[in-house]
């Protein structure tokens, strides 16, 4: 992973046209803007780690093998 | 009215009976109606969230007591007003994989229900819980 430092108000680019500002630093949070092109799509790391195991839990196992496994831990 | 389920057939279920996301489950956005199942086979501390719009989906949700001993997370501003004044039930969407002693729970990102008004939020909470915590202990079942 490249790791740069930047202070408060300085900013980076990604290719031409999308720009990220240090925009606060409050404690232990960092408010980050970005300047992107709409196409571009942003997510949060925790959201799409929820969507990727929201997705993994909708194709879990055969229902009646959990079924026998959770009545014999009852 | 008849909903169909993926692992009970079709059902007769009161329009009471569903639970409305106010904000959905990520990654499935188009599904915002599910009912909560219970099932003698699985205990009181899971049930199942079935999809009343695609029988196919199904998920497996085990209670916060199920999983862990202590889970008072602080519900962020935004969901509350989602979900408005009630009493508010903590559910854990489950990962079972092959080796069904190797699931998970997401503590991050549980559902919390409103059951007074029948509607329901996933939220990720700003607090610094796993999303994959281990469900059973290594040891049992051994």
């Amino acid at each position: 992973m490249l790791i740069l430092s930047r202070k408060l108000g300085e900013s980076l680019f990604i290719n031409e046209d999308i720009e990220i500002k240090i925009v606060e630093v409050l404690g232990e949070k960092v408010k980050i803007g970005i300047s992107a092109p709409r196409e571009v799509r942003i997510l949060r790391s925790e959201l799409r780690q929820t969507l990727e195991s929201n997705k993994e839990a909708a194709s879990s196992v055969a229902p009646g093998n959990l079924r026998d496994f959770l009545s014999k831990r009852k | 009215m008849t909903i169909r389920t993926r692992d009970f057939g079709e059902m007769e279920i009161a329009e009471n009976d569903i639970i409305r996301f106010k904000q959905q489950i990520y990654g499935f956005d188009d599904y915002t109606n599910f009912v909560i199942l219970y099932d003698d086979n699985i205990g009181d501390g899971f049930a199942w969230l079935q999809s009343t719009q695609e029988p196919a989906l199904c998920f497996l949700m085990a209670r916060p007591s199920a999983a862990i001993g202590e889970y008072c997370p602080e519900l962020p501003a935004e969901a509350a007003a989602l979900l408005g004044e009630g009493d508010y039930e903590y559910w854990l969407i489950t990962v079972v994989p092959e080796d069904i002693n190797n699931s998970t729970v997401n503590l991050k990102s549980p559902v919390v229900l409103n059951m007074s008004e029948h509607c329901a939020v996933q939220v990720i909470l700003e607090e610094n819980y796993p999303m994959r915590y281990r469900l059973f202990d290594k040891q049992e079942g051994a």
